[in-house]
């Protein structure tokens, strides 16, 4: 079957422009790795467009991103390469992601967290996700969500000496 | 919370440039898969369910699992020579009269309608009918469609070619005939075959008018007229007739054994025979058979054609123990004056040893015994007789004379 060519201005480069910031962004909380998050974004849109998904709503399509994209991030991670072998410079580099001082020290203090923290609290300041949005993303109770969020904000403010949070 | 510096930062977090190219062409690479409709695939995948699924269900649970039973009729015992079986029945519900596989006689009341609606006088057909003729449906069909104007010449003349006579006047009566020269064609021809029949022999019966009938098995004919030959050099001159048959007379032979020992010491009350003029086996019982020897008989006569099962409703039909003959005369079996032995109505029986005759009689209702076997002939035995019947009592003679005087 012959492949036909893309198009810019189409539908699939409108989907990407919306949601590449938000995919990219939880890669990048997911691996702390903008490399990673470039191959999480690229997989994450490749996947997308090889399984040609119709969704009833934007939100539908807004859920199965993020979820694809925290399960590509889990396979990037999980990789026995990847866990034993991080270059020097990725690392650097990932430390200096933001212009801002103050944007670099908020980034590190996530990052820090434990993955049960982190990912709920960028979903809920970076995407502006609800608690039942978060839960539904990381197949958690929303009570749970909320519970890890209070207890997040607790140990950011801890690091950040009650600024931001 | 400071939702500027979140924003600030969510702005930053953007792929870099290379890895958005890299995704467009990986994507100019790769080809979306292709999508089925739900719909259509769920109409695909329950349609092949269906056709996989229905076969063996129906093999598990279908008809065809029950023994399959072989098939019986109903007559009564006085309509037995004019048995409608229940496919000529069916024949006759529908419509199809005389298309039936097997031949049926013409009432006298069909053959006057039909005759009626032929255009026939009265006149003509009581003429016609004061003659004899047994007429069947196949025989009045095959003369409607060979004759363009019916008339009676025409149907006398076809009737005597085609048709026997019971009773009436013939039109060219046999007179003198020689003595039975069928049953000495048929003798001569078990003469020849002596007691291996061979596979292409149905059978042979004398028909109405003294031919001797053979019938030739129809798969087993090479049709290159040596079978005919072969016959007509055994029998010599005699009037000879061929047709055709489906069984040989050695798989009714065979068939006939294994009737005899299903049936046997089953407690049935059951007549049979082979009819070599039908080609095949008549079982009379007194009563329907159990569905499993139905199954067992099927087994033994798988086309359904071989043997004919008659339930004679009212008739009593004889054991196997009265098959085997007339009981012989001696303690406790003294015949009654005249010589007859009791017996059922229908007691036309032959024994075993004459099944090979060119007709079995063992179950046509009302045959004669054969002449050899005339229980008439034997005198009485008038020395065992009483002299009085018993209680009574000896009167004088002078009772009577004074009655009468009175």
């Amino acid at each position: 079957m012959e492949k036909e060519p893309l198009r810019t201005g189409g539908e699939l480069e409108e989907v990407i422009h919306r949601y590449k910031t938000m995919v990219y962004g939880l890669a990048l909380a997911r691996t702390g790795s903008p490399a990673d998050a470039d191959d999480v974004f690229q997989e994450t849109f490749l996947t997308y467009y090889r399984a040609g998904k119709t969704f009833r709503s934007e939100e539908h399509r807004k859920a199965w991103l993020l979820r694809t994209a925290l399960n590509m991030s889990r396979r990037v991670t999980q990789s026995t390469y990847r866990q034993k072998v991080v270059p020097l410079e990725e690392r650097e580099e990932g430390t200096e992601a933001f212009r801002e001082p103050e944007e670099n020290r908020v980034w590190q203090a996530l990052q820090g967290l434990e993955e049960g923290y982190r990912l709920p609290l960028y979903l809920f300041y970076f995407e502006e996700l609800s608690t039942d949005q978060i839960a539904k993303v990381l197949s958690l109770r929303p009570g749970t969500v909320r519970m890890r969020l209070s207890r997040g904000r607790e140990q950011l403010r801890e690091v950040l000496k009650g600024e931001y949070f | 919370m400071n939702n500027v510096i979140f924003a600030s930062m969510r702005e930053q977090m953007c792929p870099s440039e290379a890895a958005q190219a890299a995704l467009w062409v990986r994507l100019g690479e790769a080809s979306p898969k292709p999508r089925l409709p739900l719909k259509k695939y769920l109409a695909v995948a329950a349609c092949a369910a269906l056709v996989l699924g229905a076969y063996p269900v129906y093999s598990a649970i279908g008809p065809q699992n029950a023994p399959r039973l072989h098939s019986y009729a109903l007559v009564e015992a006085g309509d037995l020579l004019t048995m409608k079986t229940h496919q000529q029945e069916t024949a006759e519900l529908t419509g199809d009269k005389g298309a039936g596989d097997r031949d049926q006689t013409m009432l006298p009341e069909e053959l006057v309608e039909a005759m009626e609606e032929a255009g026939f006088a009265t006149a003509d057909i009581d003429q016609y009918q004061a003659l004899g003729y047994e007429m069947t449906w196949a025989k009045w069909w095959k003369y409607i469609h060979a004759t363009e104007t019916p008339d009676l010449e025409s149907l006398k003349a076809f009737s005597v070619q085609e048709l026997s006579v019971n009773t009436g006047v013939l039109d060219n009566p046999v007179e003198d005939l020689p003595a039975q020269p069928g049953v000495d064609g048929y003798q001569l021809l078990m003469d020849h075959f002596g007691e291996d029949l061979p596979d292409w022999y149905g059978g042979a019966y004398v028909d109405g008018r003294g031919t001797l009938m053979v019938l030739l098995v129809e798969s087993r004919d090479p049709g290159d007229k040596s079978l005919e030959t072969e016959v007509l050099a055994a029998v010599g001159s005699i009037p000879l007739g061929f047709t055709s048959a489906k069984y040989s007379r050695s798989d009714l032979n065979r068939m006939n054994g294994e009737l005899l020992t299903l049936l046997d010491g089953k407690g049935i009350f059951a007549t049979w025979g082979i009819y070599d003029d039908q080609n095949r086996i008549v079982l009379d019982v007194a009563q329907p058979l159990p569905d499993d020897l139905l199954a067992a008989i099927a087994e033994i006569d798988p086309d359904d054609d071989a043997i004919l099962i008659r339930v004679v409703e009212g008739s009593a039909v004889m054991t196997q123990e009265l098959m085997k003959g007339p009981a012989p005369i001696g303690e406790g079996n003294d015949p009654l004056p005249g010589g007859v032995q009791e017996a059922p109505p229908h007691s036309g029986t032959v024994k075993p040893e004459d099944k090979e005759s060119p007709q079995d009689y063992a179950a046509v209702p009302n045959a004669a015994p054969p002449d050899d076997e005339d229980l008439i002939a034997i005198e009485p035995r008038m020395e065992e007789l009483p002299e009085k019947k018993p209680g009574e009592a000896v009167r004088p003679a002078s009772h009577d004379l004074g009655t009468a005087g009175e």
